[in-house]
Formats: structure tokens, sequence, C-alpha cells
């Protein structure tokens, strides 16, 4: 498994601490995204190596390493339809396979900590309100300043620009 | 599952010190809660001390009797001193936490905190997602 793999698996073991017991594919791009945000407010670097790429699309951001990822992972992942309180239509959602083992070798206990920092602050949300948060986020206002001034509704594809981050002022302190 | 938060005062039976590799029983102060640790029988915490050598080093805070009754001699809250323990070693048969910091005593740990010298930003989450939660802690 890749640190992407293993983060999806880690984040879904991890679930239950927001009171949820499976994620749908959007609530796992928006939080992946977020993870990657995080990473840059609060280290100044990508949590994966720069190796997962995020494009804008019509709901946010997405990813096409984390459709290949899940692919991977069909071991360990399934994939169920179902129908969230928060949203009309019946959806993806993702659980791991009940008995299914794993082992985590590439996620220190550090990013294992950072993850669920992140899970606590956005997974129990709803998913437009996690939706709101992904806008919030300087990358995708960024895309979305680009988008006007040309007057485009959606540039599908373009991939998001984490550079645009700031440091968090406190973590800029401590490091100068 | 345990609901101890940032800035309790805990007693472990058995407290594990990671710098000096001893283990004897303790005071401590939670500096993440087990919720965000891996395993929830975990918690990160940081030593607290009545050794008055505490008072010279640079990252230690005096903690008020007044305020924690649970202390009869100065102590100290060790801030560079941090380990993650196990919560199957506290002792239950105290009420515990034995105390809570106060807003004031947090904001000045979280001062001191960010002028502990760490070693590089590169691949290490722990000071992140320690100044990350604080400051979460310090604003609600």
């Amino acid at each position: 498994m890749n640190l992407l793999e293993e983060t999806i698996i880690f984040i879904l073991s991890q679930i239950y601490k927001v009171k949820k017991d499976n994620l749908s594919q959007i609530e796992l791009f928006k939080l992946l995204y977020l993870i990657e945000t995080e990473s840059y407010r609060y280290t100044g670097d990508s949590f994966f190596n720069e190796e997962v790429l995020f494009t804008r699309d019509k709901n946010g951001p997405i990813s096409v390493d984390v459709y290949k990822a899940l692919d991977n992972l069909s071991d360990f992942v399934q994939k169920k339809e179902r129908k969230k309180p928060d949203y009309p239509y019946k959806r993806h959602s993702f659980y791991i396979k009940e008995g299914v083992k794993y082992e985590l070798k590439r996620l220190r206990q550090d990013q294992k900590l950072f993850i669920n920092s992140v899970l606590l602050s956005f997974g129990g949300l709803a998913i437009n309100k996690l939706k709101e948060k992904a806008y919030e986020t300087e990358p995708m206002l960024d895309m979305i300043s680009k988008e006007q001034k040309r007057g485009v509704e959606c540039f599908k594809g373009a991939s998001l620009n984490f550079k645009t981050v700031k440091l968090d002022k406190d973590m800029k302190e401590i490091y100068g | 599952m345990d609901s101890y938060k940032i800035g309790d005062i805990l007693y472990f039976l058995s407290y594990y010190f990671t710098d000096t590799n001893e283990c004897a029983p303790h005071y401590a102060m939670v500096v993440l809660p087990s919720i965000l640790m891996e395993y929830e029988s975990q918690i990160l915490c940081c030593v607290i001390t009545s050794n008055q050598e505490a008072k010279k080093k640079k990252y230690c805070i005096s903690l008020s009797l007044d305020i924690h009754k649970c202390f009869n001699r100065e102590t100290f809250c060790c801030l560079n001193r941090r380990d993650i323990e196990s919560l199957g070693d506290l002792d239950l048969s105290k009420k515990l936490p034995l105390s809570i910091l106060t807003k004031d005593e947090l904001k000045k740990c979280f001062k001191l905190f960010k002028n502990i010298k760490y070693s590089s930003i590169q691949n290490n989450y722990f000071v992140p997602v320690i100044v990350r939660e604080w400051k979460r802690s310090l604003i609600v």
C-alpha cells in the first residue's frame, strides 16, 4: 500500500470517532483534500509528498489518484450504495470490509495524529458543510478567482495550487 | 471512552518517562486527548514535577497552589518532557482529573511551548498537531 492508500484505510478505521460508519466518495475526497491543505498550513509541506494531484471539479476538489487508490484497495474496502440523510440521492459509500486484516507500514504515529486532528475538525460535518470548508481554502479561492477573471464557470480538471496556503502564524513563530 | 481534555491533571500509577527510560508513579498534564491517538487507550501527556530544579528550566511553568489543591508544594509543568502513556496506568482510586489548568495557565503553556526549539518542520507532525489542537482548545 502507498501512503494515500494507507491514509484512506486509516481514515475509514477512525471515522467512528465522528459517529459515522462509512464515508461517501465526496466526503473522502474532501477529507483527503483538507488533510493536504492543513498539512501545508501547519508544516508548509505536502502530506502526500506531492504524489496526489487534486483537481477542480464542479463539486470542488477531486483526485484521480484517489479513484486509483480505491480500486487498489478492493481487498480491504467495500463499496455500497447508501442514501445519507443530508443528500437526496443514493451515493457510493466506503467501509472497511468486516474481518479484514491490514498493516499500515508507511503511516507514522505523528501522521496518524495529524489525520485524526483533521478528521475530528471536519469529519463529522454533513456533506454540504464539508464542501463549504473545502471551498473556503486558499487553493479553491485562488481557482474561483481565476475562473471569475476569465468568465469561466468551472476550470474542470485544472490542478489546485497548494502553494497558495498560508503557513499558520504560530507555526511560523516556532520555525521562524 | 475517557474524556480527559487538554490541561487536565492526571495521576499515573506507572508513568513511563521517554527521556530517562524510567517508570514511576507520577502526575502529568494532558497535552493531547486520547481521541486523537490511533488507540484510544493512549494519551499524550507532559510531566508535572515538584522537583525544584524545574524552577530554573526554561520550558517549565509553575502551577498555582491556590488553584490546584491537589498539590501541597510548588509544582511545575514541564512542556518539553512529553510522553505517550497508557490510560490503563491511571490511578482510578482518585477522582480524575485532579485539577484543570486555567485558560491563563494554558495560554502561558502555549506561549512557552512555541519557544521550545524543535528540530525540523519536515516529516514531523507532533508539533503541528499540538499547535492545531491547542489553538482549537483555547479558542473554544
